[in-house]
């Protein structure tokens, strides 16, 4: 837990995560302010708007971010002073790939969160397709998985660069790569079958079924690929000679 | 610092045995062998490239699956030696800090990272490192010397029983040099930290160490304390005869004590004069083909050993 602290207590002192989570909310709220401007039918269609929105911007600021966050944390050897403070690799890479998910949680709340409860409380909290909580209350936290699990691939480049700068061109690269794979696959039928096994395309496929068999699968689905990415990244951090 | 033989096994707070490390094809380190007791100060001596800092990085478990054991505080096992490093402060290369931040904002995370709760520590470290009155000012406007000071505290933080450190007074001017040294002396005297500083400069840790560990090219060539060291280096006397035997007895019947025969020279190490040693001889009728004085630094002994090796 000191180790989780001592993460967290960084990443809020750090300008990054403060530059970052600034331009990103900047950005969703602009975003925000278009919607409104160009006609809002429903609170419930605001919200899956700002999911989408959040998706697409997601793409650029969590790569960055996660380029200078992990890599930037190996340059600036603070995950070798977690170390060398006696604590085993495996739980100083769990302690990063946590503070990494809450940071994007973070995000997601003041980008997404905020917003959505100001939307439904002015436009109203009627779902035309199902029940508030399934759509809204179940939803919002698969999202936020599904976000995760899908950015964990930026965690692992990450984890293998050397220098910022690298890891966020191929971040960008291989979010670029997915998202645009994802909505190739979402023009073909057999498409959605490959969709439901990715946690891409589980980013998208929540925002348009939350049926009690998607659900499983999105959780089984992003579980399971956040497991690889973490025992991936460890195979590795494990030998790594640090500097 | 006497130390008793008896009490070595109880006393050595870090065994490395049989420390291999190999980079491709490339030996690093080849079956490094060495103990560090509780209370003193090794010199880990070797030129650039020798292997200290990998060792270093093996021991501060920077460097992952090398052969050989390393025993910390008695563990050896992988969760034994990661237990173990809470007891062990460091400074591998440049010190760890957050450059936007100031000495007690570092001290305080460092803290936190030990989840070490007193402030009052922080304080008290400040102090005893020279960087009480630092204040605001933010890490990136100190001077190197200050730096080494914020990064020795650091290594402070946890009250270790080991620190490590890794050419901490490199690029320092002469007065960030004293300041370190003396900093190191009294860590050692007033508070019994056993320390591990790695340098190629000579002679600072001349006037530091109790003890040397020598390493080339990977391989460790000798350990000695300084007590040894000195009597190796203090100047002696050699005298070449053909009746050394008859010699030795002579010098041993005049009351000198510390008389050796090195090969067809003997050596002389009691506190003599050549002219004196000349006269004795000379009553004795002993013909001497060569007598000289020799003296040797701890750099000449340094060069001779790699000489040697």
């Amino acid at each position: 837990m000191n180790l989780y602290k001592w993460e967290m207590k960084q990443m809020l002192k750090s300008k990054v995560f403060w530059f970052i989570g600034g331009a990103f909310s900047l950005f969703m709220w602009l975003f925000h302010v278009v919607e409104i401007i160009k006609g809002v039918p429903s609170g419930y269609e605001f919200f899956l708007s700002l999911c989408n929105d959040f998706t697409s911007l997601s793409m650029f600021f969590i790569c960055i971010f996660a380029g200078l966050h992990v890599t930037g944390a190996l340059e600036e050897r603070k995950l070798q002073a977690a170390i060398m403070a006696g604590n085993s690799r495996v739980k100083v890479l769990w302690t990063k790939f946590a503070s990494f998910m809450s940071a994007i949680a973070i995000f997601f709340a003041t980008s997404v969160g905020i917003p959505a409860v100001i939307g439904f409380s002015k436009y109203g909290t009627a779902c035309e397709d199902g029940s508030f909580i399934r759509n809204v209350v179940v939803r919002t936290p698969l999202f936020l998985i599904a976000v995760i699990a899908s950015c964990s691939i930026c965690f692992i480049i990450s984890m293998f660069c050397k220098k910022p700068g690298i890891a966020i061109i191929i971040n960008m690269i291989a979010m670029l790569t997915l998202n645009l794979g994802s909505q190739y696959l979402a023009m073909k039928d057999w498409g959605i079958y490959v969709l439901q096994l990715i946690p891409h395309g589980q980013e998208m496929l929540v925002l348009v079924d939350v049926s009690n068999k998607n659900i499983v699968l999105s959780l089984v689905v992003c579980a399971v690929s956040t497991a690889a990415v973490l025992a991936l990244s460890h195979s590795r951090f494990r030998k790594e000679e640090l500097k | 610092m006497p130390k008793e033989k008896g009490d070595d096994l109880m006393n050595t707070i870090l065994k490395v045995n049989g420390l291999t490390k190999k980079y491709g094809s490339k030996t690093a380190l080849n079956n490094v062998t060495f103990s560090v007791e509780k209370g003193r100060i090794y010199g880990f001596i070797g030129e650039n490239g020798a292997g200290k800092t990998t060792a270093i990085r093996a021991i501060t478990g920077l460097s992952e699956s090398p052969e050989g054991k390393i025993e910390l505080f008695g563990s050896s096992d992988k969760k034994g030696l990661i237990k173990a490093r809470r007891k062990m402060g460091y400074l591998v290369e440049n010190p760890i800090i957050s450059m936007n931040d100031t000495a007690e904002g570092n001290l305080r995370m460092q803290q936190l990272l030990y989840g070490n709760k007193d402030e009052t520590k922080i304080r008290k470290i400040l102090e005893r490192v020279g960087l009480a009155d630092t204040g605001s000012k933010k890490a990136k406007d100190f001077s190197l010397g200050m730096r080494q000071r914020l990064g020795i505290a650091l290594a402070l933080v946890n009250e270790p029983e080991i620190l490590i450190l890794d050419e901490p007074v490199n690029g320092l001017d002469p007065m960030g040099m004293v300041a370190v040294r003396e900093l190191l002396k009294s860590l050692c005297n007033e508070d019994g930290i056993t320390i591990v500083i790695s340098s190629h400069i000579l002679a600072e840790l001349y006037q530091l160490v109790t003890d040397y560990i020598i390493i080339s090219h990977g391989e460790i060539i000798e350990q000695i304390s300084k007590e040894e060291l000195d009597r190796k280096c203090s100047s002696y006397i050699i005298i070449e005869t053909e009746q050394t035997q008859r010699a030795i007895e002579v010098l041993e019947g005049c009351g000198l004590k510390d008389v050796e025969l090195d090969g067809d020279k003997i050596k002389i190490h009691d506190n003599i004069e050549q002219k004196q040693v000349a006269t004795i001889m000379f009553n004795a009728s002993i013909v001497l083909t060569q007598i000289t004085r020799y003296e040797k630094s701890l750099e000449d002994h340094y060069i001779e050993l790699l000489g040697r090796k």
